[in-house]
C-alpha cells in the first residue's frame, strides 16, 4: 500500500491509465505487479538519490575519522612531550642529590659560577638550574654584577622549596583543596597544580607575595579569610610559605637559587636610577662582512634598542643592521636563512635574538652574543618565519611564536622545550617578564597569554584588545606590562592581578609597535604612520606629524625625547618630542660598508 | 538584454510570414569587430566566423587566410587555429580575412605605443589572483580568510587586499627587498607548502607580471587606473553544430577609451553544462541539443553568452502551426531554430479544467464541464476565459499569490493585519485597480494597520536592507542579498547599489498602537543606514540609477514608489508579467521567477519585453495579461512531457498546489472543508496568512511565508503526502459523509455507468473511456447488500482521487 501510494504521487507522468482499481487486499499483488513495470524509473531515481546521500554520509564519516585520528595523534604527541619534562625533572634531581652528595664545594654557589659560556659548561643542564648563567665577558660590561649576585645570594641562607611548604599546606588546606574535591577550583597537593592556580586564577604570583592571592587570604589580607572556619596559620608557618613564594615558590631549592639570582641581576640592572645602571654592552671586533643592498629596500619590520646601551638593531637582508642611538652605522651581523624576521634583546642587553628561516617552510631563533657579535645557538623548529621571538640571557630561555599558534620557549643551552603555550590564532608578540618567570605572547585574536616558564602552564589570559596583538613590553621592574594592538590602543595591565590598568586610543589605525624608554616612557607607532608617547601612567606627551606610510616599528634614541620608527618602503623617521621629524633610508647611513 | 536579441534571429535562421523577417548573417565575420590597441605591449585574440549551412556558425580561423592592410601598425601572428595582432606602431589600418571565397574585414585601431604600462594592481594582479581561484569563496575569498590570510570576495574591496597583500603581518607576503622570495608567489607557485595547491606556477606569465609588480614597488594604482566599465564577449551568439567547439574572447572597456582582451583572467559557468560546456581558456563546446547561457566574469563585471546547439543540418521542416498572438510567435520561432514540433491542441474537456485550476484555483463543475464541452461556437474558450476573470475566486487566487510574497502571515502582522491585507488586495484584483497603483499604495502606507490594510506591508520586514531586499524580490524579482556584505558575484550589483537602495526605508517608523496589537506605520522623517564597509551615510540612490532627487522632508518611499513603478525601471512591468506567466506555465520566462539577473536570461526575452508593453498598454490591469496567455495556442497546447521545458512545446503537467487539491477533493467528494473562521464553502485561497492550522496544507507545500522567496512553496513530493492520501482522514471522512456526492448518488440509486460518469467528469473533466468503464463495472462486482455497493463504490472514489489523472494539472 505504502509503495503503491507513494509512487501514484511521485510520478509526474502524464496520460498513463489513471490507477482505478480499488485497492482491496486481493488485488494487491496485481496493483504492486503493475507497478512494478510502471514505476522503475521513479525507483530506479529515489534509489540513486538515496545512493548518493549514503555516499555523502560516508565521506563525512571518513573525514570525522581522519580529524579524530589527527587529534589522538597530537595527544599522544602531548602526553610525550609531558613524558620529556617529568623524564628531565627526575634527571635534574638525580643530578641535584648527586652534587649535594659530593658534598658543598660540588654545588656551586652563585658567586664561584664558572665564567664561561653556559654552553660550553659540560653539564650544560645543571649549569643552567643550578647556578645564575654567567655574564659574559663585557667590553665595557658591569664587571661587578657577579660579586653583587654573590652577595645577595649569600643573603638568603634558608632555602624554601615545594618540599619544606607540602606538609603545611597538606595539613592545612589539603581537605578541601584536593583533586577530588578542589573548592574554588584549587588543588595544593601537588606543586604544578597548586601553580596552576584556581578558577579564579593565578593563587601564587613567584616573588611577590604581597600579590599573591594563597597568601593574602591565609594572611587575613583579603577575604576569604584562609584556611575557612579555622585557626589562622601560625606565625612560623606564614613566614614559611612567605620565604617560598618570595624566592620564587620554587619546586625546588635550585631553583630558587636562580630565581634570587636572577631577581637580583634585574633588579641591579633596572634600578631606579637608569643613570646609576651599569651600561649593557655595545659590540666590538664585529666580523667585516659586507652590507647586503637590495635594489630595493625592504620593510622595516623590527626596530630594537638597547635596554642599557646606545645600540640599535633592525633586519636586513640576511642580516642585522646595528646602529648608535643616533643612528650611526655599527656594523651588520649575518644571519642563517634566507629571511630575518623581528628581533629583540634580552632585558639586560647582553643577547639578541633574531627570527629567521624560509618563509611558508621553516623557522628557528637565532641567538647573537651583543658584545662580540657571536652567534649563541639556534633555536626551533618552526613551519615558517617566526613573528615573534624573545630571549631572557640570565635564564638562558629563547621563546618564539607565529603562525603555528603557539608561544614555546626553549632553552638555548641545548634547544629543549621548556614551554608549549598553545594560542587560538597566530602569536604576534612575544616578551618575558624581567625575572623570567612569565612569558607574555600577544596573539591575532586578541589575547594575551601569560605563560609559567617554571610550571608549563597558562597562569592568565589578559583580555582587552579587540582584534590582533602587535606588541608587548615589560616594565622594567616587571610590575606592568604594555600592549598595543590592532584597536589602536596601547594598555598598561598589573601581571600580577591580571587587570588592565589603563588604555589609551593612540593610532586612528592598528597600533603596531610599542617600545619602553627611560623614565617608564612609551612610545608607539601605528598604521595611521604616527609615533605617539606616553608616560608609564598612560598620559599623552606627544605626537608625530603623519609618515604616510605604516610605521611597524618604534625604538627610543638617545633620550626619551628622541624616537625612531621604521616604515613599510624600508624608511626610518627620526621624531623629537617638541622638535622636527626627519625621514631616512635607513640603509644611506650604511652605504660605503664597514 | 536587447543587445542580445539579433542572435534569436540569427539562430531561428528561417522567416516567419509577416513581422519575423530574419536577418541572414553575413558568410564570414571576425570577431570582435573592431580591433583596438592600446600600449606597446598590447595584444588582442580574433576569431575568423564563417556560416554554414542550416545557419551554424563554425570557426574557420585556422584556414581563413589573414592580412593587414596597410601593414606594419602591427604584428600579426597567425598560429594554427590562433590569431593574435600586438601592437608595432600608432595608426588606423584594416584586418582582411577571406576564407572559401568570402571576405571579412574589420577596423584595426593602434594608440599608446610610445608607452609601456607598468602591471597595475586593479587591473593585472588583481584579475590574475582572481581567475586563480585565491580569492574565491572556499579560499582566502571566505569572510574569515583561509589559514589567517583573508581577501576580499572576488576582489570587491581592492583596496582592502592591497592593504592585507603589502601591508598585513609586517609585511610578510612581499618582500620588496627580494621579491621573488615573497611569500605571496612561493605560495602560489607551491615552492612551499600551500594547502591550495600551485595557482600561479614560475614559470606562467601570471607569475610573472604579479613578481614585476612587487618589483616596481608593488603600489596600488587605485584611483589612478581607469575604470572597467564594462565586459563584452564575442561572439554573444553562436548557434551550433553539436560535437563542435568555439573560442569566445572577452574585452573588457575602460574609462579612458581603452580595451583589453581578458579571455585570460575570464572566469567562465554555463547555466546548462549538459548542453554547452565552456572551458577556462573560453572554448566553448556544444554537448547536446539545447540552449545555454555562459556566464563571462571579469573585474566584478559579467556579459553573457547564448549558444544553442543543434544535432545536424539535415533539412527540417515545421509543421504548419496557428499563430494566435505574440506568444505563439515568439515561442513558435524558437522552437523553430530548435527544431522541435510543437505539441497539439488540447481537448475541450482538459482546457476547462487546466483553465479552472489556473484562474480559479478549482475543479470546474460537472455542469460547466457538461455544457461547454457541448457548445458549439467557435470563440467558446474566449468567451470562458473572459468570464472565469471576473469571478470572484481569480481575485482570490490572485491576492493569495502575491499575499505569499508579501509575507503576510499572523507572526508578523497579527492574525487580523495579514486578513486585512489579503483581502485589500483581493479587491483591488476584483475591480481591475492596476498593479502598479496597487504597489503604489503599498509602498507609501501609512497609518495604522487595522485601519489602513496596506500598511501592512511594512510589517513584513523591519530593518531597512531587509525591506529592501524584500521589495527588490517582490516587485523587480532582484535578489540584492549577495551585495549585503561584498559585491554581487555573479551580477554588476555592488555594495554601494545596495546600501544605496536601503536608504529609501531607512525612515520608515512603526509602534506598536495602544490596543497592543496593531501597528502605527509612519514617515520619521529622520534616518539614515550606512555602508558596511565604509560605514558612511548612503544617501538613496535608485538601483542602476542615478541617486534620487529629493526635496527636505519628502517621503524617501513616494520617491521610490514612482521610480518603481514608472517607465524608467526595466525590471517591474517584466516581472509583473513573468510572475503571471509562470503562474499560467509552472515556469517562468526567467525561472526562478524572482531571480532576474544577467546569467539567468529569459528562455524568450523579446516575448518578456512585449509581454511587459502589454502589461502597460492595458494600463496595469494583470487580467489583460491572463487573456492574452491564456488565450494563446501555446497555453492550450496538450502536454508533452518530453519537450525542454524552457522551449513551451507543449503543457508541463504539475501536482496541483495544496490549496487547489484539497478544494478539488471537496469538489469531487462533494463535502466542504470547513476553515476556522471562514464561511463553509469558502475555498482553501481564501485563507489569510499561514498560520491557519489546516495539515492537508502544510503537507502540500504551503509557504510558511517566512521569506520573499518564491521557494517558499514546495512541490517537492514526500511520502507523507502519500501516506495521507492513502489512509488520512481528508480522504476516509469525506468519502463516508453522509451529504456527500457518492451517498447523493447511491440515494437517487442512480445507474453504475451514470455514476461513473458523474465522477469522472467530476474530477477529471471527462467521462471514462470504455476500457475504463468496463474494468471499473466489473471490479464492482455483484454487490450483496447496500453497504457492501457503498463500501465497493467508497474504493472507487478513492482510487480516483490517488490517480495521477487527478493530482495533476494538464
Amino acid at each position: 500500500m505504502l509503495r503503491f501510494a507513494f509512487a501514484t504521487v511521485v510520478l509526474s507522468l502524464v496520460g498513463l491509465p489513471a490507477q482505478t482499481a480499488p485497492p482491496d487486499a486481493a488485488r494487491l499483488p496485481a496493483l504492486l505487479q503493475e507497478l512494478g513495470q510502471l514505476d522503475a524509473r521513479v525507483w530506479a531515481a529515489r534509489c540513486e538519490a538515496l545512493e548518493q546521500a549514503a555516499r555523502a554520509q560516508e565521506t563525512l564519516a571518513a573525514q570525522r575519522r581522519s580529524e579524530a585520528a589527527k587529534l589522538l595523534e597530537q595527544a599522544a604527541a602531548a602526553e610525550a612531550a609531558a613524558k620529556r619534562c617529568r623524564d628531565e625533572i627526575a634527571q635534574l634531581r638525580d643530578l641535584e642529590k648527586l652534587l649535594r652528595g659530593r658534598g658543598p664545594s660540588a654545588l656551586p654557589t652563585p658567586g664561584e659560577a664558572p665564567t664561561q659560556p653556559a654552553a660550553k659548561t659540560p653539564a650544560p643542564a645543571a649549569a643552567m638550574v643550578a647556578a645564575p648563567p654567567s655574564p659574559p665577558t663585557p667590553s665595557r660590561g658591569p664587571a661587578a654584577a657577579a660579586p653583587a649576585v654573590a652577595t645577595a645570594a649569600d643573603a638568603s641562607p634558608q632555602l624554601v622549596d615545594w618540599a619544606a611548604v607540602e606538609p603545611l599546606l597538606q595539613d592545612r588546606c589539603s581537605a578541601c583543596h584536593e583533586p577530588n574535591d578542589k573548592k574554588g577550583g584549587l588543588d595544593v597537593t601537588s606543586f604544578a597544580a597548586l601553580r596552576q592556580g584556581g578558577s579564579s586564577g593565578r593563587t601564587l604570583a613567584p616573588g611577590e607575595p604581597e600579590q599573591s592571592r594563597l597568601w593574602r587570604m591565609v594572611a587575613q589580607l583579603e577575604t576569604p579569610f584562609m584556611p575557612k572556619g579555622e585557626e589562622p596559620l601560625g606565625k612560623d608557618q606564614l613566614a614559611l610559605l612567605h620565604t617560598w613564594i618570595e624566592q620564587g615558590a620554587a619546586e625546588t631549592k635550585a631553583q630558587a637559587r636562580a630565581f634570587l639570582a636572577a631577581r637580583h641581576a634585574a633588579a641591579k640592572e633596572a634600578g631606579p636610577d637608569d643613570a646609576k645602571a651599569g651600561p649593557g654592552p655595545v659590540p666590538h671586533d664585529l666580523p667585516a662582512v659586507p652590507l647586503q643592498r637590495p635594489a630595493r629596500p625592504g620593510a622595516v619590520k623590527a626596530l630594537a634598542r638597547s635596554p642599557n646601551a646606545a645600540l640599535l638593531a633592525m633586519p636586513g637582508l640576511q642580516q642585522v643592521l646595528l646602529f648608535d642611538a643616533t643612528l650611526q652605522p655599527l656594523g651588520v651581523l649575518p644571519v642563517e636563512g634566507p629571511a630575518v624576521g623581528p628581533l629583540a634583546f634580552a632585558h639586560d642587553g647582553r643577547q639578541l635574538v633574531v627570527a629567521t628561516g624560509q618563509p611558508g617552510r621553516s623557522g628557528q631563533a637565532q641567538v647573537f652574543d651583543v658584545a662580540t657579535g657571536r652567534p649563541l645557538g639556534r633555536v626551533g623548529n618552526e613551519r615558517d618565519v617566526p613573528l615573534a621571538v624573545a630571549v631572557h640571557g640570565t635564564l638562558g630561555f629563547v621563546a618564539l611564536g607565529g603562525a603555528g599558534k603557539h608561544a614555546n620557549v626553549h632553552r638555548l643551552a641545548d634547544g629543549q622545550t621548556v614551554l608549549h603555550g598553545a594560542h587560538d590564532d597566530f602569536v604576534l608578540a612575544l616578551q618575558f617578564s624581567p625575572d623570567g618567570t612569565l612569558l607574555a605572547a600577544g596573539d591575532r585574536g586578541g589575547d594575551v597569554r601569560l605563560w609559567d616558564t617554571a610550571g608549563g602552564g597558562l597562569l592568565e589570559t589578559l583580555r582587552g584588545h579587540r582584534g590582533a596583538v602587535h606588541a608587548i613590553a615589560f616594565a622594567r621592574n616587571g610590575a606592568r606590562l604594555f600592549t598595543a594592538g590592532a584597536d589602536g590602543t596601547v594598555r598598561a595591565f598589573d601581571p600580577a592581578q591580571g587587570k588592565e590598568v589603563w588604555k589609551q586610543a593612540a593610532h586612528a589605525g592598528e597600533a603596531l609597535g610599542l617600545a619602553l624608554g627611560p623614565d617608564g616612557r612609551l612610545a608607539s607607532c601605528g598604521s595611521d604612520g604616527l609615533i605617539v608617547v606616553h608616560d608609564a601612567a598612560g598620559k599623552l606627551l606627544g605626537k608625530s606629524p603623519a609618515a604616510g606610510e605604516w610605521l611597524y616599528a618604534v625604538a627610543f634614541g638617545t633620550d626619551g625625547n628622541d624616537v625612531f620608527a621604521g616604515d613599510w618602503q624600508g624608511r626610518v623617521h627620526h621624531f623629537v618630542l617638541g622638535g622636527k621629524q626627519k625621514v631616512m633610508d635607513a640603509t644611506t647611513p650604511l652605504r660605503g660598508g664597514t | 538584454m536587447n543587445r542580445l536579441l539579433p542572435r534569436l534571429w540569427r539562430a531561428v535562421g528561417l522567416a516567419l510570414a509577416g513581422t519575423l523577417a530574419a536577418q541572414t548573417p553575413p558568410p564570414l565575420r571576425i570577431e570582435p569587430p573592431v580591433l583596438q590597441l592600446d600600449s606597446a605591449t598590447d595584444a588582442v585574440f580574433f576569431t575568423v566566423l564563417a556560416n554554414a549551412p542550416g545557419g551554424f556558425i563554425v570557426d574557420v580561423t585556422g584556414t581563413a587566410t589573414a592580412t593587414l592592410q596597410p601593414a606594419g601598425l602591427a604584428t600579426l601572428h597567425h598560429d594554427g587555429a590562433l590569431a593574435r595582432l600586438s601592437a608595432t606602431a600608432d595608426g588606423q589600418a584594416e584586418l582582411v580575412v577571406t576564407h572559401g571565397g568570402h571576405t571579412a574585414r574589420a577596423a584595426v585601431v593602434v594608440r599608446g605605443t610610445a608607452t609601456t604600462p607598468a602591471p597595475s594592481f586593479r587591473h593585472d594582479v588583481l584579475p590574475i589572483l582572481t581567475h586563480a581561484g585565491c580569492n574565491a569563496g572556499s579560499c582566502h575569498g571566505a569572510a574569515v580568510g583561509k589559514n589567517g590570510f583573508a581577501l576580499s570576495l572576488f576582489a570587491y574591496d581592492p583596496a582592502s587586499d592591497h592593504r592585507v597583500l603589502t601591508r598585513e603581518l609586517r609585511g610578510r607576503r612581499v618582500d620588496l627587498a627580494a621579491p621573488g622570495d615573497s611569500l605571496l608567489l612561493q605560495k602560489a607557485a607551491a615552492v612551499v607548502p600551500h594547502q591550495g595547491g600551485k595557482r600561479l606556477p614560475l614559470d606562467g606569465d601570471d607569475h610573472r607580471r604579479v613578481l614585476a609588480w612587487i618589483q616596481g614597488g608593488a603600489v596600488d594604482d587605485g584611483d589612478l587606473a581607469p575604470a572597467l566599465r564594462q565586459v563584452t564577449v564575442h561572439p554573444a551568439d553562436a548557434l551550433l553544430q553539436r560535437g563542435r567547439a568555439l573560442p569566445l574572447r572577452v574585452l573588457a572597456h575602460y574609462a579612458d577609451g581603452s580595451d583589453r582582451d581578458v579571455t585570460a583572467w575570464t572566469l567562465w559557468s554555463s547555466n546548462d553544462d549538459g548542453a554547452v560546456a565552456v572551458d577556462a581558456a573560453g572554448l566553448a563546446t556544444a554537448k547536446a541539443r539545447g540552449e545555454a547561457a555562459l556566464l563571462a566574469r571579469f573585474g566584478g563585471q559579467v556579459a553573457v553568452a547564448v549558444v544553442q546547439v543543434l544535432d545536424d543540418d539535415t533539412p527540417w521542416s515545421w509543421p504548419a502551426t496557428e499563430a494566435r498572438n505574440l506568444v505563439d510567435h515568439h515561442v513558435q520561432a524558437k522552437l523553430q531554430g530548435a527544431r522541435v514540433a510543437p505539441a497539439a491542441l488540447a481537448d475541450d474537456a482538459t482546457f476547462v479544467r487546466r483553465l479552472h485550476l489556473d484562474l480559479l484555483g478549482v475543479l470546474p463543475s460537472v455542469d460547466t464541464v457538461r455544457s461547454f464541452v457541448a457548445e458549439a461556437a467557435a470563440d467558446k474558450r474566449d468567451r470562458l476565459i473572459d468570464e472565469l476573470l471576473r469571478r470572484p475566486e481569480w481575485a482570490s487566487r490572485e491576492a493569495m499569490a502575491w499575499a505569499e510574497g508579501l509575507r503576510a502571515e499572523a507572526e508578523r502582522m497579527e492574525p487580523k493585519g495579514a486578513a486585512l491585507l489579503t483581502a485589500w488586495l483581493r479587491e483591488a484584483f476584483a475591480a481591475g485597480r492596476p498593479i502598479d497603483a496597487i504597489v503604489r499604495d503599498l509602498l507609501v502606507a501609512d497609518g495604522a494597520s487595522f485601519a489602513n490594510a496596506p500598511a501592512n506591508y511594512w510589517l513584513a520586514e523591519e530593518p531597512p536592507h531587509l525591506l529592501a531586499e524584500h521589495t527588490a524580490q517582490n516587485f523587480l524579482g532582484l535578489r540584492l542579498q549577495c551585495a549585503q556584505c561584498h559585491d554581487h558575484p555573479f551580477e554588476n550589483w555592488t555594495m554601494d547599489d545596495y546600501y544605496g537602495f536601503a536608504a529609501f526605508f531607512a525612515q520608515v517608523g512603526r509602534k506598536r498602537a495602544e490596543d497592543g496589537s496593531e501597528w502605527i506605520v509612519w514617515d520619521r522623517r529622520s534616518g539614515d543606514v550606512r555602508h558596511k564597509r565604509s560605514n558612511a551615510v548612503t544617501p538613496p540612490r535608485f538601483l542602476g540609477g542615478p541617486a534620487a532627487k529629493l526635496a527636505v522632508g519628502q517621503d524617501r518611499r513616494a520617491a521610490l514608489a514612482q521610480w518603481l513603478t514608472g517607465p524608467a525601471n526595466p525590471w517591474f512591468h517584466r516581472h509583473v508579467a513573468n510572475r503571471v506567466w509562470a503562474r499560467l506555465f509552472g515556469r517562468g520566462l526567467v525561472e526562478p521567477v524572482d531571480d532576474v539577473r544577467r546569467g539567468n536570461p529569459a528562455s524568450h526575452p523579446r516575448l518578456l519585453d512585449e509581454l511587459a508593453d502589454v502589461l502597460v498598454q492595458a494600463g496595469g490591469d494583470v487580467r489583460v495579461l491572463y487573456r492574452t496567455i491564456c488565450q494563446s495556442r501555446t497555453w492550450q497546447q496538450a502536454s508533452h512531457p518530453d519537450a525542454p521545458a524552457r522551449l513551451f512545446a507543449g503543457h508541463a503537467a504539475r501536482r496541483l498546489s495544496a490549496e487547489q487539491l484539497l478544494d478539488a477533493v471537496a469538489a469531487v467528494t462533494g463535502v466542504s472543508t470547513q476553515y476556522p473562521g471562514l464561511p463553509l464553502g469558502a475555498p482553501a485561497s481564501a485563507i489569510a496568512g499561514s498560520r491557519l492550522d489546516v495539515r492537508f496544507l502544510e503537507l502540500f507545500g504551503r509557504p510558511a511565508r517566512q521569506s520573499a522567496c518564491s521557494c517558499d512553496r514546495r512541490d517537492e513530493p514526500t511520502l507523507g503526502q502519500a501516506l495521507h492520501l492513502v489512509n488520512g482522514d481528508t480522504l476516509a471522512t469525506k468519502l463516508a459523509h453522509r451529504d456527500g456526492r457518492l451517498q447523493r448518488l447511491l440515494a437517487a440509486k442512480t445507474p453504475a455507468p451514470a455514476m461513473l460518469d458523474e465522477l469522472f467528469l467530476a474530477a477529471y473533466a471527462r467521462p471514462p473511456r470504455a476500457e475504463e468503464t468496463t474494468a471499473l463495472l466489473a471490479s464492482l462486482g455483484e454487490a450483496k447488500d447496500d453497504a457492501a455497493t457503498r463500501a465497493a463504490w467508497q474504493d472507487v472514489f478513492w482510487a480516483v482521487l490517488n490517480s495521477r489523472e487527478f493530482l495533476f494539472q494538464h
